[in-house]
């Protein structure tokens, strides 16, 4: 009932075929509140928001620089090109336009890209390649930019018989880049210094497959047995940087952690199989809640919204995309006295598997795509997704 | 490009084979396939012969190059610019075979047309990819590669989408509502969508002569044009800007004669024969006014009297300013024959193009509109398989045609069941070579694989065969892969799939990362084999370089014999070094040998392990019975001829350290438990 | 549209082989100059590059055959030097390729012995085994399809067919002889059939553990010069092409499951004219006009290859009502391609989507009124 008053505006969304298969999204970090775009003042025409995609699997892997404008009904008219309005897919809405500015190769699949700062980017590849990309205005009053390699790190994770690991993951803290190898080993770069500040050989004996700053010197990495496990980037020596190891309970790929925004001990983590695993690194290693989705499809990537954790969303390699709305289960603490449940105020909805079950609300947000949706983020009311279908697919209003 | 030899309803011969010349010295030729559409010719000699045998030197061909011909075909589609089209499509076929699926509520012709309008919208959409990619910085930066826009491939899009359209009208929209219905205004409109030339003949003549139009040289034209279109008000328009409008009277007869021509339309319920009535009514009274000589004042206006009235050779002279046979023959039928059937095009037709100068002169594109009017669908795909490239256009205009009406595929089929089995055949034959093409391309081969879920009989016989032979380049694709092959219970390629890449990683020497793949399959031989692997690393070494995958192991562990020792053994250490719990190790140490769990050739190493508990002072870690038994492994293992020579010697040297240590804990376990059975007794 | 690139093998003499991986991103050839070569597809550079060559017979290589990578990176040879071999590409930085280079550490295979002008090499394969069972020419080698194993069959200039199997797919160095077969008849084939002046085929048979002659076809009189089956692609019956004077595709159906269990089962006793498989002759094509020497399936088993004396490649495709014919023409344009460095495309048929065509374009939909070309109006 929450949900429906809140979603005056309704769901809308604008797609575009990028022709590329689309492994990563990336929406820029806004410095004003996003808040000013979602409600803003209609006569102040569209203001663009940016996000980053990274393609995969093809002879020539780019970066590109998208710029969006989404609008309300009223204040429209000034878009250039008007999308054509169509049966076909995917649906291009009259009042959203998404437009490409700027693109880079780069060598091999993209495999993660994190923004540093507003016009800032670390990308890492499958052929090991960590660049910081740096967004700049080409010309002055053109609106448009251009993508330039700020600096690189090559074959951060080594190789073998010339040719090098992948990166399976990246994360940042403030100016350090971290990613985890598909040989099982961490690379810690410093966006100053040309050469990596740290790398630890076999944190893991098979692929870690996703990495996440917890604080600065602490890294979370995820594997394919269902692990993970906390680093510690300052320790002398590999056995003693490996600290608790958090095990899922089955050996199934962990494809994608994420952190909660104003919480950092409590991460969540899709599975192979379909399911959700949230994770109090604080506690006892094992899910504190799991919940069960996608009809069993790998989960591609999964996060907490940032500004509003209740919210997390998650795309599948069947093509689909979930919202998962805890508005519901994070409310009714309250009914209960407060005064006799110390601590429950603080503790996080997504541990209370009573909530869970009852008050989370599901929904899709897009009809299921044919191909594997590889990833989606999101900023204030919008989520951006892309993946296999070379479609690039950006939702207004998903969370008011 | 092969051609698939679609012998049409005609039974028409195959198409002969195309000549290609590569760069090749022109002696023999040797072959070798590729992945795909692609082989490579290398010059040979037929049969081998062995120069080396005499001199050894190189024989005659020393000196000259030995060339390998890479040739590969079906690749137009590959060009990036087509990447847009190929994904729009394939998300309408989906959409189509969803809509059509059993179980799904029928779908009328409504579904189909706005189908096929999708098909049409996204050939337009290419088309204008390909106009404005020069133009367009946007278009030119998404696909990046700086080529000249292809004014010939835009040309063929056009064409396509031409051909789409006129089988839509035909086929699609008419056919299954009324087979005997009037088509005429649907051509007309056809026309008119595709020949804008009455159009720009009309600009030009506004532009260029807005005082006096009639002046200009195409005024005339434009107006005919018009007529035949059957666009009676741009007509009237034009007609009313000459000069002498409203001063003569036969302008004014003319222009009434227009407005009042009937034109039929399935929105005012009018019969056929209604219609027919008030047509031939009308063309009596045009040619009453000719006959009393209303445009006898001027030559044009007569002559577009004549053109209104159906005078055969007022329409006859027409043909001169028409482009096509098809243009001049709805034009001519929009006066002639306005209630013209489906059945009566071939007819129509053919008179068209004997009068444009026979089927010797013609083209594809007229082979193929007319075997469209002729309702030969068969002979429309069999032209254009032959025609293009690749299977992208027949294939899904056959796909679209197949589920709206499969009997349309032969001309009179005599039984509909064999005709709509042979439609059924086609299609599923033009799906496996598009979807096939698509496999062979580095990117779009998940897209491919898409189509072959499409085709009942073969398509998951097609799809394992091409899947399996994807390159796994990273461990993403692999994954991919494999969901893909898991959803379609296509299991030997997840095998496959990560016996491949356990392989690779064994290479690397990365064994735990092999073993994670084999334990992903299930893969009992390739398991035991890594667990070995280990096993021999820890003995060379003294540690384990997986100890992360080996203690978090669960119920995999049983998957493999071996595997289960090792993690025994894992646990064996856990439980000295971490929980410091000796009893436990040392009872565990017992059974994983005495048990046989343990490999012969690790014996040695867990003999040695065991010496710390034997030789513990304080208490008695093992049984009698187990030192027993435990002594007896060693007195096996000693006489063990085939143990590694590494064991060997170090059982030699540590065999009298071991039988001296098992023996003392032997007696200090026997006279302990003589103690407790003595205390037992007692009580 | 066809697409041509050339590429310069470096061989010193006459290549015999040329044979892609599982994946087709590898490619080995094989040469008079004994020796084989690896290459690699370069995604950047879009390009192949040599990764390997060396010296790998005392003869002739006759043929190169990639095993499935299941089991490694391998491939198996055979040569005039009587013998068979299979090479393993070696991980590990014991190659470095500046040039003086360490020695390898297999002391059967010579991989310093690259020839000069190669792009530097940057593999190393060692040779696993070598096979010296035949006391003359071997003359073909090639892989069981995988699902049988590690398995190499080989066949002779006397005639001798022999199988091989790794016993431990992990250990290549060691593998046994399984089964010798004597055919009398020169061979050079494959799969499980030799030739001659008649083709046989063997099927193995588990109780006897042999490989049994179960069928001789009758219909083939003149010398065989090669023939495949098809790949198993789930059709009811095996298709076999057959090359000598000219193109021959037999099928092969099992016979009805019933009839057989009513049969004597002990399949060694069943008289010659009792067959286990319906042999029929799908179609015999001269095209070439001339005696057909190799023959070779696309791995969807939807195109057939063969080469003919006439110096042509000709491509072969089975419609949808499952009539065989050509579909495609290959020929050498006679001109020595080293000098000439244009590896483009040539086209004697429809040029489609690169067509010129005049008229009906909609930009310019006026000209001459006949002229609605679709292609350039050459195939007609």
């Amino acid at each position: 009932m929450m949900m429906d008053s809140s979603r005056a505006g309704g769901l809308t969304s604008c797609g575009q075929y990028v022709s590329r298969k689309i492994n990563v999204v990336r929406w820029q970090p806004v410095t004003h509140p996003w808040a000013q775009l979602a409600h803003g003042d209609p006569d102040r025409g569209p203001s663009a928001k940016h996000f980053v995609s990274g393609s995969w699997d093809d002879d020539r892997n780019q970066l590109q620089w998208w710029d969006f404008r989404g609008s309300q009904p009223s204040a429209m008219d000034d878009s250039e090109d008007p999308p054509r309005s169509r049966s076909a897919h995917p649906p291009q809405s009259a009042h959203h336009s998404l437009q490409l500015a700027a693109q880079l190769d780069v060598c091999g699949d993209v495999q993660g890209i994190q923004f540093l700062s507003d016009d800032t980017l670390a990308a890492a590849t499958s052929q090991g390649q960590v660049q910081v990309v740096q967004a700049k205005a080409s010309n002055a009053g053109s609106g448009r930019v251009a993508l330039e390699s700020a600096r690189h790190w090559s074959t951060v994770h080594g190789q073998r018989f010339g040719s090098p690991y992948g990166c399976m993951g990246l994360a940042v803290f403030e100016g350090l880049i971290a990613t985890g190898g598909q040989n099982g080993s961490v690379a810690v770069l410093d966006v100053k210094s040309s050469t990596p500040v740290g790398k630890l050989d076999g944190v893991d004996s098979s692929s870690l497959t996703d990495i996440l700053f917890i604080k600065q010197n602490s890294l979370l990495v995820s594997n394919v047995r269902g692990q993970m496990r906390l680093v510690d980037t300052r320790a002398p020596d590999i056995k003693s940087a490996v600290g608790t190891t958090y095990v899922f309970g089955e050996p199934i790929r962990i494809n994608s952690i994420a952190q909660h925004a104003s919480q950092p001990h409590i991460v969540c983590s899709g599975m192979e199989n379909g399911s959700i695993a949230f994770w109090d690194l604080r506690g006892q290693p094992h899910p504190i809640t799991i919940l069960k989705g996608h009809e069993n499809s790998s989960i591609s990537e999964v996060i907490f919204h940032p500004q509003q954790p209740e919210h997390v969303l998650s795309c599948s390699q069947n093509g689909e995309v979930w919202h998962w709305n805890g508005t519901a289960a994070s409310r009714p603490v309250l009914t209960q006295g407060t005064a006799n449940n110390p601590g429950m105020d603080n503790k996080c909805l997504w541990f209370n598997n009573d909530a869970l079950k009852h008050r989370v609300n599901t929904e899709a947000l897009m009809q299921s795509q044919h191909l594997p949706i590889n990833s989606l983020d999101a900023s204030g009311p919008y989520v951006v997704v892309g993946g296999d279908s070379e479609a690039i697919y950006v939702m207004s209003n998903v969370i008011m | 490009m092969i051609l698939p030899s679609v012998s049409g309803g005609g039974g028409s011969a195959p198409p002969p084979p195309t000549q290609v010349t590569v760069p090749q010295s022109g002696g023999a030729l040797g072959v070798a396939w590729q992945r795909g559409n692609a082989l490579t010719l290398f010059p040979t000699r037929f049969p081998p012969l062995d120069r080396s045998a005499g001199g050894g030197a190189a024989g005659s061909s020393g000196g000259q190059t030995q060339p390998l011909t890479l040739v590969s075909w079906e690749r137009s589609l590959f060009e990036p610019v087509f990447r847009k089209l190929i994904n729009e499509s394939a998300q309408i076929f989906i959409q189509l075979q969803r809509g059509v699926a059993p179980g799904c509520r029928d779908v009328g012709r409504d579904f189909y047309l706005q189908i096929s309008r999708q098909y049409r919208s996204v050939i337009r959409d290419c088309q204008e990819l390909l106009d404005g990619a020069g133009a367009d910085p946007n278009t030119m930066a998404v696909d990046g590669t700086g080529d000249t826009p292809s004014v010939a491939q835009s040309e063929l899009l056009y064409k396509l989408e031409l051909i789409w359209n006129l089988v839509e009208v035909l086929v699609i929209e008419t056919r299954p509502v009324s087979k005997n219905g009037i088509i005429l205004p649907q051509l007309v409109q056809w026309c008119c969508l595709h020949f804008p030339e009455a159009d720009q003949k009309a600009r030009h003549v506004l532009t260029e002569n807005p005082e006096q139009p009639e002046m200009h040289a195409h005024f005339w034209d434009a107006l005919l044009l018009f007529l035949i279109q059957g666009r009676t008000e741009q007509a009237q328009k034009l007609l009313r800007l000459h000069s002498d409008f409203g001063n003569t009277e036969a302008f004014g007869s003319l222009d009434e004669l227009i407005r009042k021509m009937p034109r039929y339309s399935p929105q005012l319920m009018m019969s056929s024969v209604d219609f027919d009535f008030r047509f031939k009514h009308w063309q009596k009274e045009v040619r009453s006014r000719l006959d009393e000589g209303d445009f006898a004042s001027s030559h044009e206006l007569h002559r577009l009297a004549l053109v209104l009235s159906g005078s055969e050779e007022a329409l006859s002279e027409m043909a001169d300013k028409c482009e096509t046979w098809y243009q001049w023959m709805i034009g001519k039928l929009l006066f002639t024959q306005p209630d013209v059937k489906s059945y009566d095009l071939s007819y129509h037709a053919q008179q068209a193009i004997n009068k444009f100068g026979g089927l010797s002169g013609m083209t594809s594109l007229d082979s193929i509109l007319l075997a469209v009017m002729e309702s030969d669908i068969a002979q429309v795909i069999n032209e254009l398989s032959s025609t293009l490239d690749n299977h992208w256009f027949p294939a899904h205009l056959l796909d679209l045609l197949y589920h709206t009406d499969p009997s349309a595929f032969e001309t009179n089929p005599e039984d509909a069941i064999a005709a709509a089995n042979a439609c059924g055949s086609l299609r599923e034959y033009l799906i496996l070579e598009y979807g096939t093409c698509l496999m062979s391309h580095r990117s779009l081969w998940q897209v491919g694989a898409l189509y072959m879920d499409h085709c009942p009989t073969q398509g998951k016989y097609r799809l394992e065969l091409l899947l399996e032979r994807i390159p796994l380049d990273t461990e993403t694709k692999a994954n991919k892969i494999m969901a893909m092959a898991n959803e379609r219970g296509m299991y030997s390629i997840v095998g496959s799939t990560c016996r491949v890449m356990g392989m690779q990683a064994l290479r690397e020497k990365r064994i735990g990362s092999a073993m994670a793949w084999a334990l992903r399959s299930q893969d009992a031989q390739f398991t035991t084999f890594l667990a070995d692997q280990l096993l021999l690393q820890y003995c060379e070494e003294g540690s384990f370089t997986s100890a992360d995958l080996l203690d978090h192991l669960g119920s995999s562990m049983v998957l493999s014999d071996r595997l289960t020792f090792l993690a025994k053994y894992r646990e064996f250490h856990r439980l000295c070094s971490e929980e410091q719990d000796f009893k436990a190790a040392a009872s565990l140490l017992h059974s994983l040998m005495w048990s046989r769990m343990a490999p012969k050739y690790f014996w040695v190493t867990l003999l040695i392990d065991a010496l710390p508990f034997v030789s513990c002072q304080d208490e008695v870690l093992l049984s009698s019975e187990q030192t027993y038994e435990l002594l007896h492994c060693l007195q096996e293992i000693s006489k063990d001829e085939s143990l590694p020579k590494k064991q060997k010697l170090l059982l030699e040297e540590h065999e009298p350290q071991i039988r001296l240590e098992l023996s003392r804990n032997l007696a200090i376990a026997l006279m302990e438990e003589g103690d407790e059975q003595a205390i037992t007794l007692a009580r | 549209m066809y697409h041509c690139e050339t590429l310069e093998s470096h061989h010193k003499d006459l290549v015999h082989d040329v044979s892609f991986n599982w994946y087709g991103n590898r490619l080995a050839t094989c040469s008079s100059d004994q020796s084989v070569k690896i290459w690699e597809w370069n995604t950047d550079q879009q390009s192949w590059d040599c990764s390997a060559s060396w010296k790998a017979h005392s003869g002739s290589v006759w043929k190169v055959n990639w095993a499935h990578p299941e089991f490694g990176n391998l491939i198996a040879t055979c040569s005039f030097d009587r013998t068979a071999a299979v090479w393993e590409e070696m991980p590990g930085d014991s190659f470095l390729l500046s040039g003086t280079g360490a020695p390898p550490p297999s002391s059967h295979g010579n991989p310093n012995l690259r020839t000069e002008g190669d792009a530097p090499a940057q593999s190393h394969w060692v040779k696993k085994v070598t096979m010296v069972d035949s006391r003359t020419s071997v003359t073909d080698v090639k892989f069981a399809p995988k699902i049988l194993g590690l398995i190499l069959a080989t066949c002779s200039a006397d005639g001798t067919l022999r199988i091989y199997e790794a016993s431990d797919v992990m250990n290549l160095t060691n593998w046994t002889l399984q089964h010798e077969i004597h055919t009398k008849l020169p061979s050079s084939s494959d799969d499980a059939t030799t030739k001659g002046g008649k083709v046989f085929i063997y099927e193995y048979h588990e109780p006897s553990r042999r490989w049994e002659n179960i069928e001789t076809l009758t219909s083939v009189s003149d010398p065989v010069h090669d023939m495949a089956f098809s790949p198993n692609v789930g059709r009811s019956f095996s298709i076999l092409g057959i090359t000598s004077k000219e193109l021959k595709i037999v099928t092969l159906k099992p016979k009805n499951r019933d009839a057989l269990l009513s049969d004597n089962p002990n399949i060694s006793e069943r008289t010659p004219f009792e067959s286990k498989y319906e042999v029929k002759l799908a179609g015999s094509f001269n095209d070439h006009k001339s005696t057909v020497w190799r023959i070779c399936w696309n791995f969807t088993a939807t195109i057939l290859a063969t080469s003919g004396d006439d110096g042509n490649v000709r491509l072969w495709k089975c419609n949808y009502k499952d009539n065989w014919h050509c579909v495609a023409t290959l020929k050498g344009d006679g001109q020595s391609a080293s000098i000439r460095n244009h590896p483009n495309m040539t086209l004697l048929k429809d040029q489609s989507f690169n067509n010129s065509g005049m008229g009906l374009n909609k930009a310019n939909a006026n000209t001459n009124a006949n002229a609605s070309s679709f292609t350039s109006g050459m195939w007609k």
